[in-house]
């Protein structure tokens, strides 16, 4: 199959093209968009808490990532399932993703919703993300051990798996059992 | 040559090239053939066809299907699992509630996951009532294609009321309905050995008992999708483009992971606020 878009209709005022022919690698879900690959056709709640200083320090000693993670930015379904949307920096640009955890607190799955950058776009390939499913807080989580790195993307495979770890260790301390 | 007969409720049109009139006569005819007998074997208004003995039995008893059938339900339930279930044809109490489609045997659980498919035989975990009219075009334009290159036939386009696909070396200019004004085309690209298929509602929309109902429908509420854009899947296979069109209505969502594994390109045309 071939299939050349018509540049024209990328000007037409009354058309906006979506997909991967003229998006090129890059993905920009909505948070809802995200939440329903996720956990397709189930409603989910935000659930608002607060980290204390202590549970922020070994957030941050376990995983290396330095922002400050912001906690409205946490739901759960009413299975006791658990999305979390979290930024980290990839070459230049920030990545979003989401992570979802099972009321087990086992890694179900992670998603790019936001991924801006020209390169090392692969971390959004189902393969990469499949590593960490099924993964607990007590996991290692760190690229080159148990999560396989990706030539050309190095960057944004490492701070997404810090990332994930931090949201594990995160889970462990303030959200099991909520 | 080409030819044009009212067929799926629509009008199928095949245009293919030979350099024997005898042979591009008897491509032709064959391919009308596939596209018939799609058309019987999933008919609902047929009581003895594959589909209606599913949606009034196989829940009592498993049924045996033709090939063609099974073939059909196998590549449905792919979508349904690929897509998260956003594929569903076995939507047909709401459309029949809406008066979209005849009435017919209660079903309030119909949805697709109650299928159980082994080779020809169809069994359903709990009554279902299936409508594959989200698919079943495509499927159909495939058949046809794959009639056409049994008869030697290297380049042809069979269009099926928007549901196209193209087959050879040349590339077919493929345009599009603007939402905001169904009247006009818009050039949209050029596709070689591809299909393409588009779902929106500016044909299916009517008023159910005040409250405005379409033929696309969201299986996780039940609702009819409103929206007033159009919905289009670039794909190799057309039954894959035409299922894939209701997951892209649905879900809104191009980048959905299931258009990748199908080789699909999902693009969505907005209408004008």
């Amino acid at each position: 199959m071939k299939w050349t878009p018509a540049l024209s209709l990328a000007l037409l005022p009354i058309a906006a093209i979506h997909g991967p022919a003229i998006a090129g690698p890059r993905i920009n879900l909505t948070v809802e968009q995200a939440q329903q690959r996720l956990f397709p056709g189930q409603a989910l709640t935000r659930h608002s808490f607060t980290l204390s200083d202590a549970q922020r320090a070994q957030m941050q000693s376990a995983s290396s990532v330095r922002e400050p993670f912001r906690t409205e930015r946490v739901w759960r379904s009413a299975k006791g399932d658990w999305f979390i949307l979290d930024d980290v920096v990839g070459k230049h640009e920030m990545i979003t993703y989401a992570l979802a955890i099972n009321a087990n607190g086992t890694i179900k799955a992670i998603e790019i919703v936001t991924y801006m950058e020209s390169y090392g776009y692969e971390v959004a390939e189902a393969s990469w993300r499949a590593q960490f499913t099924g993964k607990t807080a007590s996991a290692t989580l760190k690229l080159n051990q148990d999560i396989k790195n990706i030539s050309g993307a190095t960057l944004s495979c490492k701070h997404l798996t810090d990332g994930v770890k931090r949201l594990m260790v995160m889970h462990d301390l303030a959200l099991k059992g909520h | 040559m080409k030819a044009m007969r009212p067929l799926l409720g629509t009008f199928v049109e095949i245009r293919l090239e030979a350099c024997d009139r005898a042979i591009a006569q008897r491509a032709m005819d064959d391919a009308f053939a596939a596209i018939a007998r799609v058309q019987s074997l999933m008919s609902l208004f047929e009581p003895q066809s594959d589909i209606s003995r599913i949606n009034r039995a196989a829940h009592l008893s498993a049924q045996r299907v033709d090939d063609w059938t099974a073939q059909l339900l196998a590549t449905a339930l792919d979508l349904h699992e690929r897509s998260g279930g956003l594929f569903d044809c076995a939507i047909a109490p709401r459309l029949a509630s809406w008066g979209l489609l005849p009435k017919g045997e209660e079903a309030p659980q119909s949805s697709l996951r109650h299928l159980i498919l082994d080779e020809q035989s169809v069994r359903a975990s709990a009554p279902l009532r299936l409508d594959l009219g989200g698919i079943a075009k495509g499927f159909a334009v495939d058949r046809a294609i794959d009639a056409l290159s049994q008869q030697g036939i290297l380049s042809a386009c069979i269009n099926a009321g928007g549901d196209l696909r193209v087959m050879g070396a040349h590339e077919e200019a493929i345009h599009l309905r603007d939402p905001s004004d169904p009247n006009a085309l818009r050039f949209a690209g050029t596709l070689k050995d591809g299909a393409c298929a588009t779902s929106a509602i500016y044909y299916s929309k009517s008023q159910h008992e005040g409250r405005e109902v379409s033929a696309l429908v969201d299986p996780r509420s039940g609702e009819a999708i409103l929206s007033r854009d159009s919905f289009s899947v670039i794909a190799p296979l057309c039954c894959h483009a035409d299922g894939l069109t209701k997951v892209l209505a649905i879900s809104q969502d191009p980048s959905l992971p299931c258009f990748a594994h199908y080789q699909a390109q999902a693009l969505i045309l907005r209408a004008a606020a």
